[in-house]
């Protein structure tokens, strides 16, 4: 009798064994990965003493949705602007939207570029992750790679967070916008302030060069923001002349520009009057132009299909302190300033005036044409609408934002 | 056929015989006094089990329990059931053929329990195999259950040799594409997968199911809803099948030889074409043969013994449709007072040909639909050198054990295995020209599916009294399923003839893709029975799986059913009043839970990139289902009746997610438990024998069943899921055709047509009928010759005739709209004439809903003759030793009556369960393959 109970209880603990962890190691895709397989230290970057620090996997992963998303928003926000012209046959949905001048949720393409942000969002976030999870060591040479890898989250986090409040509002006008975060209706000042909190976050990992970097990016979201007490700060260690850009690199695949303005796909028509406005050999050299063999159209050739596209500049970072002068926030030459971003690109010196008045009219040509292509024009349109009135010379848009599809609300 | 629940009875005769401890008897026929052979003995707790031999004799041992029951029973007739003191006394059975009644026949209640089918509170359906073979013809699982169970519709999806295998099980109450019962082959679960090649398109190429040999299975028993399949847990909510192979049964070994030879040519012609001349003369008349040997037998040592051969090489009415198959089994088992131990083995291999037929430009059908002169896209020539084609390898086999340690307690174990590795190839060949591609392409697949089962169970019966015991059960249940694959996708030979891989110019695709599902399940139940009247049972399924969601944890179903048993009524011999309640569920996609990433090529070297959003929270769909029925039987008359009620909730919908959500939406990858579904059903079937002469000779048997069914969505979460032909909305039934019609015509100033005028969207039916069932008769006549007729039908359901639309708007075959165009050129604008064929021609403009076609339909199923030779051939058969000798033919599709305007309402081109995310067309015909009619020859000697 006891081994009869003991046979039937040991049968009964056996259909009672839990299988929890056999069940958790079930085999995946080799199609696919999982966030637990990505937290390897090599995934997120290699160094050694003789070549230095090289990306790996994960931080490559946050490049390539910024180059997805940077070459559709840019776009857009470009259409917004007087860069573009109009064909009178418009091939591509955004020139509908530019001849129309409307920018509906119903469009698409519109939604592709919600979700392009905040797929970058998305990815920078499970990068933060992994990062987090992974066992970093405490060797001098993962050290390093654990500091780039941190200060890239953060900045990029920063970037994302700037780009959903400076280009997004859920009205479409530029009353009380406000975004989404988290299925959240968040105001684009809370946003800002997010994208201020993370760019902090940043510098406690970066080095001289990603400082400078960080800094001009956080100037940029203080000036945009109205934040000129912040940007002040930021402005006194933003990019040299000489720093290298931030860009995010097409080698792989043809950018998404491309595929609206570039050679052999569709042409991008100038409108006449940016190129009339042209007056200096830089700004000549900085916008190439050409005529369409076809419909003799003008079109721009600055873009190629396996062009950069810029994010970061030591010309953005210029105009920002030259903006800052102007405003009084910081001290400086307010000339030299403009005359070196035109010595960046003509470098006879023959572009270098001595006739500038130290005038916002001066300020916003300069932007308007170092700065084309790069969707900041938007950006600027509505900064200096005073009183309801463009003081900038391009059309007036009824648009001031991206609008937001309706899958939020 | 099915016994719905019951037949049988019985009684005794013969010689007695009572040795020490042994008990002799004989069991026969009450009627005509042959002996049955193969009658099975069996006794409640499980210890006695044998059968008869070739003569009706039979010995036990004799149990020391006298009041013991030993059950006697054999299909066709009903059961009886005598304690061990009347059996000693009188230990010559005599049963009685019957059509109807609740019997004793012995049934897998629940995956805990076997019960009888007098103690079974919920319906369901049994099939015995070899009777319905021989009714059929049956060469396949679904011709051997298509109109055999009420409440479940069983076809293959086309009419191709092999093709995807559809179920509709009760009232189909969901959103998944995964449709299919759950089935078991001795214990093994079987991965039943269609198998598509998706070259030119994803109609269903071949079907896992079609690997069973239909020779080597006893019976089929049928749980359809979640009520009855609660206990099988997390997978069960679309039923569960069950299928037990034979066992040898007699110590006289026996032998038995099948020969059966098939001719298939196409049943119905092809209607509303210009010229369906083509068309009909595409088809031809193919012809296979099916060979199948067995020997079974039991030694004197308790061990059992049953294996099988099987070669069939048969060509459909398409040609190139080859189906060669080769199959083996071995069954073995030794039983002894208290235990049991054995196994079941089965092995195929076997390659099947499927030319294309689908909707590709490439298509055979195609090509001799759309215009009046045939071979539009490509030539006769160059199709027939399309070589489509798998080969498949297959495994699967269980090892079991039975160990009665005391009076009253059981302990069981099984462990199945499947594994099938299938070889897909698609070669079109250099030299011949489809559309651009000259130089050839192909493309090769290799699939292997592996599926690992085992099932531990322990239960006590503990007797209160005399009248009353409980039965306790325990039941753990592991899963492990695993999909491989690997595609390779090349083009460009160099030259004729070559045709390997690494010789093309070019390779366009490749991928491998892995699928693992582990699931885990305890089962524990009670049942309590009172006077063998009263039938009480509580159950309780905890599953876990990998597939729901890290939020998820285990989940639960629970079960309560009730049947009350009142014997001898004045209006019934016997009436059984039923209810149960249950729930169960379906598994997520492999994909639903879990974020995965996929590798891209970047700047700088590779990255990864979202490749599906995974949902923390997803779980298992659930189906809870109250039944409610009665069992009435009086004389030789039966009827069953069900009512069932289901709610379906968290039926999973891929949507978008707001991005802000933080997960990338990519193409409505998102899986969310936002759906519910309402259904109901009423299923109702009628078994009674009509006629019988006293002196046996003649015998008449009725039998008819009528499924109704209704479903509908009643949330989506606010989404609507719409494909091209069916869509899931709220306050329809799923997967409904929900599109505009053409309703008229338009006409200019001049008073010309100019085009069709369309109708909003409307809902226009659904792709699953509200009524079907089948009825049919059987004939004995003078006692060796058998006839049998089956007609399935079925009402209320429409089908999308693609190729209706897709002739009609691309090519010069469609008679109603190039009638009305003709006429139309010959009339003057203006006139009532010209208006009356402008608004004919203008019914047969563009859109999906004018060609979405009634399919009500009746079929002839199946009308077969048998004739038992044994006894015209006594002198010849006794001398060789032949037992028994039979010839059958059997006509399938003999007649159709139908409504549709295509060739064969009961097709599905992609209709068949897939394990795929989102939604299909369901319910459409494109360029689909008609069933053909097969007239089937069986010659059947027995050893």
């Amino acid at each position: 009798m006891k081994t009869l109970s003991i046979t039937t209880l040991l049968f009964i603990a056996i259909i009672s064994t839990s299988c929890e962890d056999w069940l958790d190691d079930a085999e995946t895709s080799p199609n696919t990965v999982l966030s637990e397989d990505l937290n390897q230290v090599f995934l997120f970057g290699i160094y050694t003493e003789d070549d230095g620090f090289t990306a790996g996997a994960n931080l490559l992963s946050i490049e390539n949705r910024a180059i997805e998303l940077f070459s559709t928003l840019y776009m857009y926000a470009g259409a917004m602007s007087d860069e573009f012209g109009a064909p009178e046959s418009p091939n591509a949905l955004i020139y509908s939207e530019l001849t129309s001048d409307q920018l509906n949720i119903s469009d698409g393409s519109l939604r592709g570029i919600w979700e392009d942000t905040y797929s970058f969002l998305a990815i920078i976030d499970e990068m933060k992750a992994n990062a987090d999870r992974t066992d970093w060591g405490t060797g001098a040479d993962t050290e390093i790679i654990r500091r780039r890898t941190f200060w890239a989250i953060h900045f990029y986090r920063s970037l994302a967070l700037f780009n959903i409040a400076a280009y997004f509002n859920g009205n479409t006008t530029n009353t009380s916008p406000f975004v989404y975060i988290d299925g959240e209706q968040t105001t684009n000042d809370q946003v800002y302030q997010l994208a201020f909190t993370e760019g902090e976050l940043s510098l406690d990992f970066a080095d001289g060069y990603q400082e400078r970097l960080t800094n001009t990016l956080l100037t940029r979201i203080a000036v945009i923001s109205g934040n000129s007490q912040e940007a002040a700060t930021y402005a006194s260690n933003m990019l040299t002349i000489d720093d290298p850009w931030l860009e995010v690199s097409h080698e792989v695949s043809s950018n998404v520009f491309f595929n609206a303005v570039g050679p052999g796909s569709r042409d991008a028509k100038v409108n006449q009057s940016f190129v009339d406005a042209i007056a200096l050999d830089a700004i000549t050299i900085r916008n190439p132009t050409g005529i369409n063999d076809e419909n003799g159209e003008l079109i721009q050739l600055r873009f190629g299909q396996f062009d950069n596209q810029v994010i970061l500049s030591s010309i953005e970072a210029k105009l920002l302190e030259a903006e800052l002068i102007l405003n009084g926030n910081i001290g400086g030459d307010f000339a030299q300033t403009l005359n070196d971003v035109a010595n960046f690109f003509d470098t006879s010196g023959g572009s270098e005036r001595t006739d500038i008045t130290t005038s916002l009219d001066e300020l916003l040509e300069y932007r308007r044409f170092f700065l084309s292509w790069q969707g900041q024009r938007m950006l600027d349109q509505r900064r200096y609408q005073v009183d309801g009135q463009d003081l900038i010379p391009f059309t007036s848009r009824n648009f001031q934002y991206i609008a937001i599809d309706d899958i939020e609300q | 056929m099915i016994k719905a629940l019951p037949l049988l009875s019985a009684l005794v005769i013969a010689t007695n015989s009572l040795a020490q401890n042994i008990i002799e008897g004989r069991v026969i026929d009450a009627v005509s006094e042959e002996p049955l052979i193969g009658a099975t003995i069996s006794s409640e707790d499980g210890q006695i089990g044998t059968i008869t031999d070739i003569d009706g004799q039979f010995q036990i041992g004799a149990p020391s329990d006298k009041s013991l029951a030993v059950i006697f029973s054999y299909l066709g007739y009903e059961p009886i059931s005598l304690t061990v003191s009347e059996l000693e006394a009188n230990p010559a059975i005599l049963m009685y053929q019957s059509t109807v009644g609740l019997d004793e026949v012995i049934i897998q209640a629940s995956i805990a329990s076997k019960k009888t089918a007098r103690s079974t509170a919920t319906a369901i359906s049994y099939l015995d195999t070899e009777e319905r073979i021989e009714q059929t013809g049956a060469r396949n699982i679904p011709e051997l259950l298509s109109g055999g169970v009420p409440g479940l519709q069983v076809y293959q999806s086309t009419g191709l040799l092999g093709s995807g295998v559809k179920f509709n099980v009760r009232a189909g109450a969901t959103f998944s594409l995964q449709r299919d019962p759950i089935i078991f082959i001795d214990g093994v679960r079987l991965v039943n997968t269609n198998y598509t090649n998706s070259t030119f398109s994803q109609q269903d190429a071949m079907s896992s199911l079609n690997d069973l040999n239909v020779n080597d299975i006893e019976r089929i028993e049928v749980l359809k809803g979640a009520a009855a399949a609660a206990s099988y847990g997390v997978e069960a909510a679309n039923g569960v099948v069950l299928i037990t192979t034979k066992r040898g049964q007699s110590e006289k070994p026996v032998l038995d030889f099948r020969l059966n030879n098939t001719f298939s040519s196409l049943a119905n012609g092809y209607r509303n074409l210009m010229n369906s001349e083509n068309i009909d003369n595409f088809y031809h008349t193919g012809v296979g043969t099916n060979a199948n040997l067995s020997v079974s037998g039991k030694s004197k040592g308790d061990v059992s013994y049953f294996t099988s051969l099987g070669y069939n090489n048969a060509e459909s009415h398409v040609p190139g449709n080859v189906d060669e198959r080769l199959s083996a089994r071995l069954n073995l088992s030794k039983s002894g007072e208290n235990f049991e131990v054995g196994i079941t083995t089965n092995y195929i291999t076997g390659s099947l040909e499927v030319p294309l037929t689908n909707q590709s430009r490439f298509s055979g059908t195609w090509n001799n639909l759309i215009n009046q002169e045939p071979w539009t896209f490509l030539t006769e020539e160059a199709w027939r050198a399309i070589d489509t084609r798998f080969e498949n390898d297959r495994f699967f086999g269980s090892i079991f054990g039975r160990y009665s340690p005391v009076k009253n307690l059981n302990l069981r174990a099984t462990l199945g295995y499947d594994q099938n590795t299938v070889f897909n190839e698609q070669l079109f060949p250099f030299g011949q020209t489809y559309g651009s591609l000259t130089q050839g392409s192909q493309q090769t697949s290799t699939r292997r599916n592996r599926n690992l089962n085992i099932e531990l169970g322990v239960n006590y019966l503990w007797e209160l009294s005399d009248r009353s015991d409980v039965r306790f059960a325990l039941v753990s249940q592991t899963n492990q399923l695993s999909d491989e694959s690997s595609l390779v996708d090349v083009s460009e030979f160099p030259a004729a003839g070559i045709t390997g891989i690494g010789t093309a110019g070019r390779v366009d695709n490749l991928s491998d893709e892995y699928i693992e599902q582990r699931t885990q399940g305890y089962y524990g139940e009670i049942n309590y029975s009172y006077q063998n009247a009263l039938f009480l049972t509580v159950g309780l399924r905890n599953d876990q799986s990998n597939l729901v969601g890290n939020n998820v944890s285990s989940i639960w179903y629970p079960q309560a059913n009730a049947a009350y048993v009142f014997d001898n009524l004045p209006f019934a011999d016997l009436f059984k009043l039923r209810a149960a309640l249950g729930e169960s569920g379906r598994l997520p996609h492999p994909n639903d839970a879990l974020t995965t990433f996929q590798g891209v090529r970047v700047p700088g070297g590779s990255g990864f990139d979202f490749a599906i959003p995974g949902n923390p929270d997803i779980k298992p769909e659930r189906t809870t289902e109250v039944e409610l029925g009665f069992d009435w039987s009086l004389g030789n008359h039966s009827i069953n009746f069900t009512y069932y009620d289901q709610q379906t909730e968290n039926s999973i919908i891929y949507t978008d997610l707001p991005p802000s959500l933080g997960s990338p939406t990519i193409n409505g990858s998102f899986a969310q438990n936002v759906g519910s579904i309402e259904a109901l059903g009423i299923e109702f079937s009628y078994q009674g024998q009509l006629f019988q002469s006293e002196s046996g000779n003649f015998s008449a048997e009725l039998f008819a069943n009528l499924t109704y069914q209704e479903n509908e969505v009643t949330s989506t979460g606010g989404e609507e899921l719409n494909t091209f032909a069916t869509t899931i909305r709220e306050g329809l039934p799923v997967y409904a055709f929900f599109n505009p019609i053409d309703v008229g015509a338009e006409f200019n100033e001049d008073g010309e047509f100019a085009g069709s005028s369309t109708s909003e969207a409307q809902f226009l039916g659904t792709p699953f009928p509200e009524f079907h069932g089948s009825f049919g008769i059987n004939l004995d006549m003078m006692k060796n010759l058998r006839f049998s007729a089956i007609f399935n039908y079925a009402t209320g359901f429409e089908i999308y005739n693609i190729s209706h639309r897709n002739i009609s708007r691309l090519g010069d075959n469609y008679a109603p709209r190039v009638t009305a165009e003709q006429t139309l050129a010959t009339l003057t604008p203006g006139t009532d004439e010209y208006t009356f064929w402008a608004n004919e021609l203008g019914r047969f403009g563009s859109a999906r809903g004018s060609y979405t076609q009634a399919g009500d339909f009746i079929r002839l199923n199946t009308l077969s003759i048998t004739y038992d030779f044994t006894s015209a051939l006594s002198s010849l058969t006794q001398k060789i030793g032949i037992d028994q000798i039979q010839l059958s033919v059997t006509g399938r599709n003999l007649w159709l009556s139908t409504n549709y305007g295509g060739p064969d309402p009961e097709i599905d081109g992609i209709g068949a369960s897939t394990l795929r995310r989102g939604i299909l067309p369901l319910g459409s015909d494109w360029t689909t393959v008609p069933h053909p009619r097969v007239i089937n020859t069986t010659l059947q000697i027995r050893f």
